[in-house]
């Protein structure tokens, strides 16, 4: 390691200790994207080597681990553009059938949405109702729930999605639409919340 | 006046960006007579919300319990070290 600088720096970053401080907590959120053990150590691995390549610009306004999650958020669009970006220009290239399902032909919905609660702390209170989110997100198409995920979950900027993708910033709300429909839909048919009276006799 | 489908694409863009007068005007109108898209509406924003919400709570360190494996982990170590000799540092 490097002597110590003259000008003392509040959070110069240690390398030797990012394994043991960061590990646990950069794998378990690589975790919770990419389903896999073995793609998730793959993530953290290139991400710590990421940050040490760029170890010189950490200018110590962020924590640590909050500049090491940036470098792995910036790993897990790299990771869609990679495994998924084909299958989403696919995607937009081509109408939506799926959607149509929802409406009659003059687009109105077939079915009334149901009556849900509105306190969306209540809901992450109800253990059902998160894991029915979960399983939800899980079952939709892998490129329509990546780039949900990217957006909705880890808050990534439209900009820099669109332009990892490179795609425009309608087509991200194409696929977003597609994607937030498909999950609302899903929820709806979980049942857990009353439906309001007998839209669907 | 729009469909309830375009009415529900533009909600969904309504999450992503401010909507453009004209489009503000459409789904306004559209919302005023249409209660199944109102609701639709509010569970669209729910639905956002408890995103960023169920994000932050994942990040806060749910299952705390999975931790890498000590050989990912030794792994790991070992090629941030050679990395760094590599850097001559």
């Amino acid at each position: 390691m490097s002597p110590p600088s003259s000008m003392p720096l509040p959070h110069r970053p240690d390398p030797a200790c990012w394994v043991d401080e960061h590990g646990n907590y950069l794998y378990r959120y690589a975790l919770a994207r990419v389903g896999s053990p073995e793609a998730a150590e793959d993530l953290v691995q290139e991400t710590f080597l990421a940050a040490l390549a760029a170890v010189d610009r950490f200018a110590g306004r962020a924590t640590e681990r909050t500049w090491l999650t940036g470098i792995l958020k910036h790993k897990l669009i790299d990771r869609v553009r990679h495994c998924h970006r084909e299958a989403i220009l696919t995607d937009l290239s081509q109408a939506d059938d799926w959607l149509n399902q929802l409406y009659d032909w003059t687009g109105h919905w077939k079915a009334a949405p149901g009556r849900w609660g509105s306190d969306p702390v209540e809901l992450l209170q109800q253990e059902e109702f998160c894991q029915a989110f979960e399983r939800c997100r899980q079952a939709l198409p892998a490129r329509l729930r990546e780039v949900l995920s990217l957006r909705l979950l880890d808050d990534v900027p439209a900009t820099e999605i669109c332009q990892a993708l490179g795609i425009s910033a309608t087509n991200l709300w194409t696929l977003l639409h597609r994607a937030r429909l498909r999950l609302w839909h899903c929820l709806e048919q979980k049942g857990l919340v009353p439906k309001h009276g007998k839209e669907r006799a | 006046m729009i469909s309830c489908k375009r009415a529900a694409a533009l909600i969904s863009q309504s999450l992503e960006t401010p909507l453009g007068a004209r489009h503000r005007l459409g789904l306004g109108i559209h919302l005023y007579f249409c209660g199944m898209c109102r609701r639709f509406r509010c569970q669209s924003e729910l639905l956002q919300q408890f995103g960023h919400l169920a994000g932050q709570a994942e990040r806060a360190g749910l299952a705390t319990a999975v931790t890498l494996s000590d050989t990912a982990r030794e792994r790991i170590k070992q090629v941030l070290w050679q990395e760094g000799q590599g850097r001559g540092e």
